[in-house]
């Protein structure tokens, strides 16, 4: 469970963000919950997501994660960046800023694991392949015969899920997506989506994705939430009355107004 | 032969001191009556030691890098001549690594010196390899590719603790074959070095870019050899020896030159960026 407490960031008056200001007081996301957060550009979503993975540096606040993997209580904004990756999964947008493309999909997908020395110290090519084919086995990627290729060669659905499949494998206490469909074709994102969903509810992980389509988050949501100028606007539950991509424009057309 | 690596975005500025070390330390202890075979692991763990100063420095104090890799040279100022006893100390020429076969002269001993170097580079370089194989060089490989991606894996600046200690390590091992080569271990051996070892490691960067183990290590081998050839080229045509820094500084531009122009869209992202100078 992760809970957001007061969260406050405010940003200078003169420079990028002009004096914008983000509060969050309260936001719970439930264990195995899918939250969707949405609003307009500019509205706080990814100040939000870089305050939680540690890229921007909170006013004020707290972060309490609980019940994971066996994890005491914790203020997770007093982790620094790297420690946080054992407990958030991160999908960017991009997902060319968090791999290399001259290495091997294998060695990606190793880096988890020895990071968490859940590798022997020197270890051969050919456990290296078995490793990572046994990693990649749940996840339905279509890549277990490619595993030695490079990255560089995967088109850009294929790195996303393959990215995915890195911030999931170590079994982090939630996932945070920002856009992970944004820079693909529909069709593409289609795809990519129903694989990563489909995933993400077997292993029961809690996810908080931020998105710009709206037909996406209320297919998958269990929960959307609406950021407008740094506050959380409104709150929709799935089954309750309300929930629906209709009811979703109606809050942005009155949203935009205001 | 400076085959200091840098791939973990670090400026490091210690080999200066850190290849004396090594030179100073074997020379001593080849006069304390140590066998060169124990002489040169510990002249090497001497540099590792140097480079983990300069990480602590980093890491614990926070003094910025540049920095923390010049006050460490500076501080083996002192080490050195301590351990040196004077400026400049001669090598026995029947003992060492070359030594073993004192009566060699001219042609023979040339071949000699020759082979045995490549024998202690080789052992080295393979050592090499297997680390950047291994679990904790895969890990330190990452971190140089993309520090994006070590932070998003949970990879934290301890990897630098091993990239600065390797590096220096070497480094050490390669003032202890100069020493050992020259007969003799100087307190200024290693003013420059640095600077050769960032050209040698531009050139051979400029052939080898990947971050897989085999071309991390064949670019700092490439790279001196290139380096090295393109000195005596130089020798050849008439430069004389104490223009060497300028041509050097000279080969560092032109590979950073054709870097650029290979690169395209990210220009000196393997070039000027492996080196961490923009931090």
């Amino acid at each position: 469970m992760l809970a957001i407490e007061n969260l406050v960031k405010r940003f200078p008056a003169r420079g990028a963000r002009r004096g914008f200001v983000l509060d969050i007081a309260d936001l719970v996301i439930e264990r195995g919950e899918i939250v969707y957060l949405v609003g307009p550009n500019g509205s706080g979503k990814t100040t939000l997501f870089g305050l939680l993975l540690g890229y921007v540096s909170p006013d004020g606040g707290a972060v309490w994660l609980s019940g994971a993997n066996g994890l005491p209580r914790m203020d997770i904004l007093t982790l620094p960046p790297h420690r946080r990756a054992g407990v958030l999964g991160v999908v960017p947008q991009d997902s060319g800023d968090i791999l290399v493309d001259e290495m091997t999909i294998a060695e990606h997908l190793l880096v988890g694991l020895a990071r968490a020395r859940r590798l022997p110290w020197l270890f051969p090519k050919t456990r290296r392949r078995r490793e990572a084919r046994a990693m990649v086995a749940g996840f339905g990627l279509g890549l277990d015969d490619r595993l030695g290729e490079p990255v560089g060669n995967l088109s850009g659905g294929e790195r996303q899920l393959l990215t995915f499949c890195l911030a999931s494998v170590t079994k982090p206490a939630m996932l945070l997506l920002d856009e992970p469909t944004g820079a693909l074709d529909p069709e593409m994102a289609r795809k990519v989506l129903a694989i990563v969903m489909a995933s993400i509810r077997t292993s029961g992980l809690s996810s908080m994705i931020v998105t710009h389509r709206h037909v996406e988050a209320v297919q998958y949501a269990d929960r959307v939430v609406v950021l407008h100028h740094g506050k959380v606007y409104q709150e929709m539950r799935k089954g309750e009355n309300g929930f629906g991509e209709a009811q979703l424009r109606q809050v942005f057309e009155t949203l935009y107004r205001s | 032969m400076g085959v200091a690596f840098r791939w973990i975005k670090f400026p490091d500025l210690t080999g200066d001191g850190s290849f004396t070390l090594g030179g100073v330390v074997t020379a001593r202890l080849v006069w304390l009556g140590v066998p060169i075979g124990l002489a040169m692991p510990v002249a090497a763990i001497g540099g590792f030691v140097a480079g983990l100063c300069t990480y602590a420095m980093y890491r614990y104090l926070r003094v910025p890098k540049i920095l923390a890799g010049v006050l460490t040279t500076m501080a083996l100022y002192t080490v050195n001549l301590r351990v040196l006893g004077k400026p400049n100390l001669e090598l026995p020429r029947d003992r060492g690594l070359l030594g073993l076969l004192p009566q060699a002269t001219g042609y023979i001993w040339s071949l000699y010196s020759l082979l045995a170097m490549l024998a202690v580079m080789a052992f080295a370089v393979v050592l090499l390899y297997v680390y950047l194989e291994s679990r904790s060089g895969l890990l330190l490989r990452v971190a140089g590719a993309n520090p994006k991606m070590a932070v998003a894996q949970g990879i934290g600046p301890n990897r630098m603790f091993w990239g600065l200690g390797l590096s220096n390590a070497l480094v050490a091992l390669s003032g202890s074959l100069i020493a050992q080569r020259s007969y003799n271990a100087d307190i200024h051996m290693g003013t420059g070095q640095v600077i050769v070892a960032v050209a040698a490691l531009f050139v051979g960067m400029v052939m080898f870019r990947k971050p897989t183990a085999a071309h991390l290590v064949a670019a700092g081998l490439g790279g001196s050899f290139l380096y090295m050839l393109l000195m005596q080229l130089a020798l050849e045509v008439g430069v004389q020896a104490q223009d060497f820094r300028l041509i050097s500084t000279l080969v560092v531009l032109v590979a950073i030159l054709i870097g650029m122009k290979r690169g395209g869209g990210d220009p000196l992202r393997r070039g000027v960026d492996a080196f961490g100078i923009e931090g």
